[in-house]
Parts: structure tokens; sequence; C-alpha cells
């Protein structure tokens, strides 16, 4: 099923460069839709019925909030639409603009790690609730800025069909969340969490499809300003989906009555909500280390590089897990690839089918195999190096200050050009730009977390050149930095910075 | 660092007999600085702004290279450097001139500022009332003496503090002023500073110091000629086989003798990473980035270490990388990082991480020969005005000059890693301009 999915990916892609003007291909993709349906549906954009619903005008939408959340809870069976059905630029949107306004004027309330540890750790219902309204009225703002900044940009990136389908998306979201009405009992909140979770489904094309727009742009504005667009665009879609998965996780506990929740003693609960007050800056490391060797000695078929911890510190931090591991999963996963590729160029060419690399990955955790004793002490042993690898080992030293924690990865992978460097953070590189993201034809959904590489959601072979940029954005959501120098020839270091204390407020502009 | 290769010195204590060895020169070079001294500078000569208006002609590496080719190595070649340089220098030091006749008034009366204007101006009129026409190689002999007293009183222009010195401070100053005509411009904008903003410093004296850079390259170019023509790898002051691994580590030697010295005791600096690359650079300018990282990581290692009880200092680690157009040199130290306070200004001037007071105390006093190490260690090669903190700024100008770049990553309580990254200047010898 996977190739014949990547076959009508590529029949569809060449069908987009075949035809550049986007109303051209709009029959076409149709009709390839119509005669491969069930295939498809994994690579087009998953609408909901209410979407084909016209934008009520203003004055008669405020009346009837309960026909909205009705619509909407009823999600479940969605029609497809093709990308060619995104308008671009709807006439009412123009004068839908005013509603629209009042939203972006007000400005955004930021939260803290910590704050978001405190609430949740004494939660009750009627903090729930609160919380309940706190997302409601937090999420049409932060959209609304969000479609300001859409419209703030040139006219013609605006017709690009990938980012009009973000828009058009954003503007649907933005009218359904804001007709939401007050939420006063439980009930009600759960509903709403129904909501946001086929909002956060529906949202999962957004980075693609952002990533392809622009890098399909690149003609058009200049890539740092591109950058910062889509910077801003992808902080904002965290916080985002930080504050409804946090309400969600939330009442899921609440409602889970197995789960010890708000208990006295403060250590009792490590995860409130998506937030872990307990991140072992060790642990992490191996963790995504773990997965990552274990990814890579499928893919390549040779012991991967060991990844020796120096810690100078054993430190557990408050942070959001799924962060943290991004970065560093992405940051390890560079680093071993590029040791084995630098130290034998043959197995530069790697393409394996998702299929089969479960398969491989399966036969590598079943207890019978030689390297699962390997696993085990990778897990117990703090340098977890047992057996012999002939590749030189990444390093990663973990420092602290009292506000911040480091991390530092040292790879002999050979390092980065000249030219690929000056680019590593750039969504909207100037130099590759169409190829930069065009793996992003065989990503249909990304929610940019590490279950989905685990998971084999998205092929870890495959390269997206998303990663360090993501990364950035998602370090620089809490206040931290990354960076990374490289030594043509031999080798690079990456440093991450993150805060450790939980007291830093959003970073969203 | 450039005498230390030559000379094969890498051990403080030959240094002594050395200096003593060459004492009648250095004298005769303070003489000749205490003479410029007494030239008054007229209001009414415009000379220098006459030749200051004239454009420069900025030469690329690959003309200056051309000069001292093998099988180019006779008299027209010279003549042709020789006219070059003649008609260049004046140009270019009046314009140096200019930048210091537009300081604000206070400022030029200030010591410091005024000697070096004095010098700048000295060096502008020696090189100008020199015959135009240089046409014969006895002629061209006379030009490189001068020259080289120019060089020289560029470098070593310390007459008060030079008093009642030793065989062991010779020793810095010759090696370090070499670069270190910086130090009374430091100085000099260190008292100046609440007239001027820091801007304007800045921008003054980067392009004071990447002015005075270009000038050196072309006087010491030509000088060069006259020396070392039989060393073939050598093309005037440019190696066209660098070693960065040997280089390293006659700076290493150094500096680790340096720290013994101050400190009692010195962290081990290793060497890896690809140890066998070979590239076309200006050895004086690597040596000194190096030396000044060198210094910096050793201080760092060996505070750290008394500062958290530590028994054995952990090794400096220096790792060389040959990339298609970058050489990389990375020095990794654990030397407890750099205070995120004071992170954004490692690299302006008029900044130490050393506090300053107990090393100015002991410029003034009796024990000056004491403290020259101790000096060395802590400031800038150039030692003795100490507390000013232009070592790292300094040698960002040395990398940035031919388009390389330094970075600094500091791991709080752990150390520091700086990034060097020299370009390979075979490769662009054609978009080089000096």
């Amino acid at each position: 099923m996977i190739t014949k999915l990547q076959n009508l990916n590529i029949r569809w892609f060449s069908q987009v460069k075949l035809n550049r003007s986007f109303i051209q291909i709009r029959p076409n993709t149709t009709q390839s839709t119509q005669t491969t349906s069930p295939e498809s549906i994994q690579f087009l954009p998953t609408l909901s019925s209410s979407h084909l619903i016209p934008f009520p005008s203003s004055s008669s939408s405020s009346n009837s909030p309960s026909t909205v959340t009705t619509t909407t809870s009823s999600s479940s069976s969605p029609p497809i639409k093709s990308i060619g059905q995104y308008r671009a630029y709807s006439p009412q949107h123009f004068y839908n603009n005013r509603v629209l306004e009042k939203y972006a004027y007000q400005s955004v309330n930021t939260v803290t790690l910590r704050q978001l540890i405190v609430f949740g750790r004494n939660i009750t219902k009627d903090r729930l609730i609160k919380s309940a309204n706190y997302v409601r009225s937090e999420l049409p703002i932060r959209l609304a800025h969000r479609i300001r900044d859409f419209q703030s940009l040139p006219f013609i990136i605006g017709t690009n069909p990938h980012i009009a389908m973000v828009y058009e998306l954003y503007w649907l979201a933005f009218e359904k969340l804001r007709k939401i009405p007050l939420i006063k009992d439980m009930d009600e909140n759960d509903e709403f969490c129904n909501t946001l979770k086929g909002l956060l489904k529906e949202h999962l094309v957004v980075i693609p499809q952002l990533s392809m727009g622009i890098s399909e742009c690149s003609n058009h504005l200049p890539p740092d300003q591109l950058d910062k667009f889509m910077s801003i665009m992808l902080r904002s879609r965290i916080s985002r989906r930080v504050l409804a998965e946090q309400q969600i996780t939330l009442t899921e506990n609440w409602n889970d009555h197995g789960y010890i929740y708000g208990a006295d003693g403060i250590g009792d609960n490590i995860n409130i909500g998506i937030v872990s007050t307990q991140c072992n800056s060790n642990d992490i490391v191996e963790k995504c280390a773990h997965m990552t060797r274990n990814l890579c000695r499928v893919i390549y078929k040779v012991e991967p590089p060991e990844v020796i911890v120096n810690n100078q510190v054993d430190t557990t931090f408050a942070y959001i897990p799924d962060h943290i591991e991004y970065i560093l999963y992405e940051l390890l996963h560079n680093s071993i690839r590029s040791v084995i590729e630098n130290h034998s160029p043959s197995l530069k060419d790697t393409s394996i089918s998702n299929e089969i690399l479960q398969q491989l990955l399966q036969d590598q955790n079943s207890p019978k195999s030689p390297k699962s004793l390997n696993f085990n002490s990778l897990l117990n042993n703090k340098n977890f190096s047992s057996s012999s690898s002939q590749y030189p080992p990444i390093l990663v030293t973990i420092c602290s200050s009292p506000t911040d924690i480091y991390f530092r990865i040292s790879d002999q992978g050979g390092g980065i050009s000249d030219d690929i460097y000056s680019n590593i953070w750039s969504f909207a590189s100037s130099t590759s730009s169409n190829k930069k993201f065009k793996n992003f034809i065989q990503v249909p959904q990304m929610a940019a977390t590490v279950q989905e590489y685990e998971q084999l959601i998205i092929s870890p072979t495959l390269n997206l050149g998303i990663g360090l940029p993501m990364s950035k954005v998602y370090v620089e959501y809490w206040g931290g930095g990354i960076n990374l120098f490289t030594m043509d020839g031999y080798g690079t270091d990456a440093y991450v910075k993150i805060s450790r204390l939980g007291n830093k407020e959003e970073n969203l502009e | 660092m450039t005498l230390l290769r030559t000379f094969g010195i890498n051990n403080i204590n030959k240094l002594g007999k050395f200096c003593y060895n060459n004492l009648p020169t250095f004298r005769t070079q303070l003489r000749l600085y205490n003479t410029q001294q007494e030239v008054v500078v007229s209001f009414y000569d415009d000379k220098a702004t006459k030749y200051a208006e004239k454009s420069i002609r900025p030469v690329t590496l690959k003309e200056l290279m051309r000069f001292v080719q093998p099988s180019l190595n006779n008299t027209s070649t010279l003549l042709e450097s020789a006219k070059y340089t003649r008609s260049e220098l004046p140009v270019r030091l009046a314009r140096r001139v200019k930048a210091l006749q537009n300081l604000p008034f206070i400022v030029g009366t200030n010591p410091y500022i005024k000697s070096i204007y004095k010098l700048y101006y000295n060096s502008f009129e020696l090189i100008r009332s020199f015959p135009e026409n240089i046409c014969d190689k006895g002629i061209d002999e006379k030009f490189a003496e001068m020259l080289k007293e120019m060089v020289t009183s560029h470098s070593e222009n310390i007459p008060t503090l030079a008093k009642g010195m030793t065989f062991l401070l010779d020793y810095f100053f010759i090696n370090f002023f070499k670069f270190s005509l910086s130090l009374f411009f430091f100085k000099g904008f260190q008292e100046c500073k609440k007239y001027m903003s820091p801007e304007d410093i800045k921008n003054f004296l980067d392009d004071m110091i990447s002015a005075r850079i270009g000038i050196r390259l072309i006087a010491e170019q030509h000088i060069a000629l006259h020396n070392n023509l039989n060393d073939t790898s050598y093309t005037g002051i440019i190696d066209t086989k660098l070693q960065p691994q040997k280089s390293i580590q006659s700076c290493s030697n150094f500096v680790k003798e340096l720290c013994e010295v101050h400190y009692g005791s010195a962290p081990n600096i290793l060497i890896d990473g690809q140890i066998d690359t070979i590239f076309t650079y200006v050895p004086v300018h690597l040596e000194y980035i190096i030396t000044e990282l060198l210094k910096n990581s050793c201080r760092a290692t060996v505070e750290y270490s008394q500062k958290v009880n530590r028994t054995k200092h952990p090794p400096v680690i220096v790792t060389i990388s040959k990339g298609k157009n970058f050489i990389g040199i990375r020095v990794r130290d654990q030397g407890g990082g750099v205070p995120t306070k004071d992170l954004t200004s490692i690299f302006d001037y008029s900044y130490t991480t050393v506090p300053q007071d107990d090393i100015i105390g002991g410029l003034e006093g009796q024990n000056i020969l004491a403290n020259v190490s101790k000096m060395a260690m802590q400031s800038g090669l150039g030692g003795p005005i100490a507390g000013l903190g232009y070592g790292l700024p300094l040698a960002r100008i040395y990398a940035n000059y031919f388009g390389g770049s330094i970075d600094l990553v500091s791991l709080h309580d752990y150390g520091c890693d700086v990034f060097l990254r020299l370009k390979q200047i075979d490769k662009s010898l054609e978009d080089l301009e000096i």
C-alpha cells in the first residue's frame, strides 16, 4: 500500500511540476482523487463537512452557537476536499475581516511552564472549567494574530495553493473556536476537548503544507522574511497545541478515575498534563540515542557510533518531554547519520521502505536478537558503550547553571560544507530551496514529535530538511537557544540551552 | 612569535641569553623612537591631507605573492615591489594620520594617542621623503632598511615603560609589541572613553587596526623579499606550506611555560583532528590568534581548577580540520565557561575577565619583572597594559582580515569551545585585497 501511495504521490507531484499554474492542475487532482479514493485520503488534507458550509455573515453567526458545536462534534467522518478546492482569497474574508481584527487587536496572554504546572497540580473541577475557558478565549486570539500575518504577506504568496490551504484552515479554526460559548460544566468541557482534538488532527497537514508553500515562494520574498514568518507561524502553532493538548490531557486524566491527580504529595505526579516536572537530562539523551541508534542500525545495517554521555550533572528539570526529545533526537540523528555516512560513503544512498523497516525493527527488538543485550546495557550503562563500533563516538556533554541546562553534541561526522551550513536554520533556503522540502510530498501530516519517527509514521530515512529549523522553533518557544558550529572536513558541534526553571514566558514574537 | 620560530626558542630560560645577545638592537630602536618624538607637527603642513585624498590601490594577495616567485626573483620584480610599496604606503599612512586628526581635540591631546599620532606622522614623512624613483638595487636596499626601521618602531614604542626593564621584559616587547601598537590605542581610549561614544571608539579602532594590518603586510612583504629567498615554502611573509599543527605546538609550548611561570601549573594542551593539514596563510596572524585563544583557555582552566579545588587540570584540546574552503581550529577547554552576563561583551574592547587593579599597580612599581608573566598571561599578548581586554577582539580582527571568523560558545560551569575559521587564502587569492 505504501509503495502505491508513493507512486501516487510522485504522479501527483509531477503534475504539479508540469502545470505550474494552480488552476490548471485542479481538474487533474480531483480526477486522481476519485479514482484512487482510499489511499488518497492519506495524503490529501482531510476536512470536516462543516468546512464546506460557507461562512455565515457575521450578524447571523453569533445567534447560533449551538449549531456550530453540534456540527463540529460530528466531524469524525470527513469527506475529502482536494487542495485545489481551497480558495486563497474568498470575497467573504475581506469584509469578514472586521471580526478577525477585533481578535487580532487583543494581546496574547502568555503562560509559563511553571504556571501550567502549578495550575495543573491542584486541579479541581472549577479550575478545569476555568482553564477550558482560558483556552477557548485564547486560541481565537492567537489564531487571529497569525491570520493577520498571512494577510500581510504579498498577495502572490497568498495565492500559492499550499499557503492558501493553511490560510483557509486557520480561518475555519478561528471561526469554529470563536463561536464556542462559555463553558459552564464538565460535559461542555468534554465537548470542547473533542472539538480541540478534531482541530489538532486536521491541522497536522500544516507543517508539510507551509514548508512546501514557503519553499515555493522563495522567489517572491527574501529568505529571511520567509523564515521569520515561518518561525512565528510555527512557534504560535506550538503554543496553541500546548494549550489545547494540556487541556485535553488534564480533562482525560480527570475523567480517568484510576488516575491519582492533585494528590497531596507533590512528588507523586511527575506529569502534569503534557508537562513533566521531572525530565531527567540523562534519561532523555539516552532515550533519544537509543531510538536513533536503533533506527540507524536497521537502516545502515552496521553498528552505529556509540553515544557517550559525559554528564557533568545528572539533573532534572520541568519541561514538555515531547519538545526536548524532538530537539535531541534530531541532533543525535543528524550526528549519527553523518558519522556513518562520512566514514562509510558506500552507505550514503539508503532507500528503505517503511514496511521493510518495520519488519527489521521488529527483528531487532525481539529478545533472541543478539543486539538486544546491547540495548539493555544501553539503558543501564551510563556511558552506554558495550559493543565496539567502528565509528568515532558521539560525545554528549550535559552541564547546568542555576538557570539553564546545556547540552553539547559533538560528532566527527565530517562537518557541513559552507553552502549548506549557511542555510541550516532556514525554511526558505536560497541555494536549494526547491530541493529542500521536496520530500514533504511524502509526508502529508506532521506533528513534529519523536513518536512519528518511533512509530514510523514518518520514515526516518526521509531527509525532510526541517529538523534543525523546527528544533530551533521548539527550543526558542520556551526561551532557550540552539546553535551549531561545524568544522568542515572533521565534525560538528551542536549546542542546546534550555531554561530549567520553567519561568520563561512563551516566546511568540 | 615569528622570532620564536626563527630562533627556535621555546624555553623562557634561554630568553635572557638571547636578549642579551640582541641587546644593542633594542637600544638602537628605543633611541630611534625617542628621537622621533622630537618631531613637531605643524598645522600648516598639509602634506598628509593631500596624500590622504589620493585613492589607495588595493593589492590582491596574488599580486603580492607574485613579487616573490622564485622564478621571477630578479631585480625587476624587486623594484616593482619597491615602487608599489613606495607609492602605496604614504597614502595609507596619510589616511591614518587624517583619521587621528579627525578625533576630538581633547582625545588628540592624550599622551598615548598623541604619541601614536606622531609615530604615524613620522612614518608617513619618512616614506614620503624617500626618493620616489627607486631605480636600482642600492636604493632599494636603503628603502628596505627604512621600512624595517618603520616596522620596528611601530612595534616597540614603549619608551617610558621600557625604562629599567630587563631581558625578560625585552623579550616580551619584541615579540608582543610587534602586534601591539594597539596597546597604546587601548590605553589611550580607555582614558578617553568619556569623550567618545563606545561605538565611535570601536569603529575607529577597528578601522585603525585593520588598516594597520594592511600597511604591515605590504611593508613586511617587501622587507621579506630581502630575507628569506632561500626558504621555498615562504613567499614573503606568507607561508604556502603552513602546518597549523606545528604552529599550535610552538604556541602551546610558549603558553604553557607562561602559564607555569605565573600559576605554577599548566594544563596539558592536546592537538587532534586532521593534524597533517597544510595550508597557505600568514603565520604571524595564525600564531597571534592561537596564542591568544590558548592563553584564555589555560588561564580559565587553571583558575577554575583553583576555584573548584580540582587537583588535576583537564587538558585543553585543540582540533584541526581541513574543509573545502576553510581551515577550522577548535580550542576546547574545561575552564568553567564565561558567565552569561559577560558573554555579549567578550569581543568588545576595554573589557576583560580579569580584575584590573593589581595588574596596573604592578606596572608602576618596582617589581615589574615579577609581574611580567602575570601581565602577559592575563591581558592580551602585549602584557604590560593589562585589564584592557583586547586579546579576543584583536584576534577576531586578525581572523576576519582574510575572511575568517572566531566564535565562542560557553557551557556554564564546564568550559568554552572556541571555533576559529580561517580561509585558505590560496583558494581566493584573486579576491582578497589588502
